[in-house]
């Protein structure tokens, strides 16, 4: 169907400079691997800890989270300004099936991004770095980048539907996710539920019980991941209620 | 046989900020014939012809297209199947070529004519490895004209066509839409171009200020409509065709004139019995007719 | 055959369409046996509503002018105007109000009218004879 050409149109070149970008990390941890890693300080830093700190932890987590929150952005709302919206909505097709594809296409996007790592480190690493690294692992850390990753989508999905200008949108995706982190992380109380802090949870912390290796360990809460996904559905659901009753 | 009528509305309104772009609009367009839209910049006829496509909501009234009700969504989607329109802005996705935004128009309708579309392909000039974003005004228009007329659809909604096209193009459109009519579709378009109207339509029907205040056949106006002009040897006596006219009877000197919509022997028959000592009758065009409805402060001629 | 329509005239263009169809076909331009353009085409090449020349068409046909061939087109036939009585002295009482109104916007007072027309019956110009004015 032409919409889903339509939706990745629009969203290609998000779509291609966050995988560029995602996947220059990652190849760029692989090829230092073979010169800079071990730190002759810690020769007995484990493989996973210099994966995990140059993809899975810090501030990649908060790099990930701008990207696919700008992959939520465009749509109608976009196409207002553009002067094409008239002509979209005056296609046979309903608004719901317009956003619902937009929004299906962006969520194949994220899971996508999220096992990048899974699909160019277990394999690529033995050949770049001379190392292993278990294909398990990129898919446990994958699933915490989905997850999350889907809340993020679903919050510039949100903004798209809310402001129709490039700059403001834009603007909103790299300040609100640094803003959001700086808030949970003073907040006290939220410490107690680590599926707030996004930077904690995707960066794996509450699963892994060895801080060397930082390999996940623990099992996965699966319950949380439903709690997320119901989240990300929400935030669509309502965008999608705020498009119905908008005039073009 | 029975009339069906492809668009329909009852007291539609449109509120913008305490400000109604559209006022209880009572519209009825019948099918088969080439209707136009006429109106000021500003008196509402966008606003009508997007609440008729889905793309704004009623404040409140309804309105139907085709049948179906606008308000409903589903309904809506529906009717669009058999509706091909031509938007106000007319601009299409820029990144795309000409070529790719004709196969992305053309895979959403059934009705669509290849014939067509390549006969305006070559007539318009259009390039179609050209993205669309860097092509011409006139250009781009061209393409939403082609995108609409390269179909067989049963109504044909265009909203102001021949803005920002030069004068042989806008023949060319208006051939294409008097095609279009032969090939059973109804046309309604909307326009500030007296001219183009009164050449193509069968019907007419004036906006103003968010008000339909005419709707009439365009025979009608030229068989039934007449400037009659009394010439009176004194002082002419205070003259008023309250219903009878549009507007006001105005008088300059020993001369008295109003424009008659129906009636135009009752009026001369008036006059001479005021003691006219001369009448004249002139033919109304479409243009004179518009100026003197849209004039006025309140509208009671010919709904 | 070449049309020369006006919309802004108090006459519909349907009307304007089958005078100058009539016209043609009793000055010899068209033939019995000629083929008029097609609905489309005429509407196309004069850029007027189809529906106006289908109802200048089917009228012209139902006055015994044309006929109207399925897939072919408008022939113009031979028989000549049957028409009715009734139809010949509307047509000429239309006539006779449009001279009447403009040689009255010329600025001729009825007698003057009453005295040409009267002139012309018992003189006819196309006679070669001169006809004399009386004062």
């Amino acid at each position: 169907m032409m919409l889903w050409y339509k939706a990745w149109r629009e969203s290609r070149v998000r779509f291609l400079l966050s995988v560029t970008v995602w996947a220059v990390l990652c190849v760029s941890l692989m090829i230092r691997a073979r010169t800079g890693f071990p730190p002759p300080e810690r020769s007995d830093l484990p493989y996973s800890a210099w994966v995990w700190a140059n993809i899975y932890g810090n501030m990649n987590t908060t790099v990930f989270i701008i990207l696919v929150m700008i992959l939520g952005l465009g749509g109608l709302r976009r196409e207002g300004p553009v002067g094409t919206a008239a002509f979209t909505l005056s296609l046979p097709v309903t608004r719901m099936r317009l956003l619902g594809v937009r929004a299906a296409t962006g969520l194949l996007q994220v899971i996508l991004l999220s096992f990048l790592p899974a699909m160019l480190i277990p394999t690529l690493s033995p050949l770049l770095a001379g190392q292993n690294y278990p294909e398990s692992q990129t898919l446990q850390f994958g699933l915490l980048f989905m997850t999350w990753g889907a809340v993020a989508f679903g919050v510039g999905f949100l903004w798209s539907s809310l402001f129709a200008g490039e700059f403001t949108g834009t603007a909103l995706c790299v300040i609100s996710p640094v803003v959001y982190r700086v808030l949970i992380a003073a907040n006290s109380a939220l410490q107690n539920f680590p599926a707030f802090n996004y930077a904690s949870f995707m960066s794996g912390m509450p699963y892994i019980q060895n801080p060397v290796r930082v390999l996940i360990d623990r099992p996965l809460p699966w319950t949380t991941f439903l709690v997320l996904a119901a989240v990300s559905t929400a935030l669509i659901a309502f965008s999608f209620r705020l498009m119905r009753q908008q005039d073009f | 046989m029975m009339e069906s009528r492809v668009i329909e509305t009852h007291d539609l309104t449109k509120r913008y900020r305490g400000f109604e772009a559209v006022s209880n609009l009572n519209l009825r367009v019948g099918a088969g014939r080439i209707t136009g839209f006429l109106g000021r910049n500003g008196a509402g006829k966008s606003s009508t012809i997007k609440m008729l496509m889905g793309i704004s909501r009623a404040s409140s009234g309804s309105g139907t297209l085709l049948g179906r009700n606008i308000d409903d969504a589903a309904q809506s989607c529906e009717s669009r199947r058999h509706v091909a329109y031509v938007a106000e802005d007319k601009q299409t996705y820029g990144y795309l070529t000409v070529a790719e935004m004709i196969a992305f128009t053309r895979s959403f309708y059934a009705d669509w004519n290849v014939d067509m579309e390549r006969r305006l392909l070559k007539q318009f000039e259009l390039p179609p490895q050209r993205k669309v974003r860097v092509l011409s005004k006139g250009m781009r228009t061209k393409l939403a004209l082609l995108l609409a007329l390269a179909r067989r659809s049963r109504l044909l909604i265009l909203d102001e066509p021949s803005e920002g096209l030069d004068p042989v193009s806008i023949e060319e459109l208006l051939q294409a839409l008097v095609a279009a009519a032969a090939d059973g579709t109804t046309v309604f378009f909307s326009s500030h171009q007296i001219a183009e109207v009164e050449r193509v339509a069968d019907q007419v029907c004036i906006i103003d200020r968010g008000s339909l205040v005419a709707d009439t056949s365009l025979d009608q106006i030229r068989q039934e409509y007449r400037r009659i002009t009394f010439g009176f040897s004194t002082v002419p006596p205070r003259v008023d065709f309250p219903g009878e006219s549009i507007g006001v009877a105005r008088t300059d000197g020993r001369q008295v004139t109003v424009m008659a919509a129906r009636n135009a022997e009752a009026i001369i028959e008036r006059g001479h019995r005021l003691g006219a000592a001369s009448v004249e009758t002139t033919p109304v065009s479409l243009r004179e007719l518009f100026l003197a409805i849209v004039k006025e402060d309140s509208h009671d001629a010919l709904v | 055959m070449i049309f020369t329509l006006n919309p802004s005239s108090g006459q519909p263009l349907y009307l304007q369409v089958m005078q100058q169809v009539r016209h043609a076909i009793e000055t010899g331009v068209v033939q019995q046996g000629d083929v008029l353009p097609g609905v489309r085409t005429l509407s196309q090449q004069l850029v007027i509503s189809p529906n106006t020349v289908v109802k200048a068409y089917s009228e012209l046909e139902h006055e015994g002018l044309l006929e109207l061939r399925h897939g072919s087109g408008a022939y113009v036939s031979g028989r000549r105007a049957k028409k009715s009585r009734s139809d010949r002295f509307r047509l000429a009482q239309e006539r006779v109000r449009a001279l009447v109104d403009k040689l009255q916007r010329d600025g001729l007072s009825e007698e003057e009218i009453h005295r040409l027309v009267e002139a012309e019956l018992f003189y006819p110009a196309s006679a070669g004879s001169k006809i004399v004015r009386q004062q």
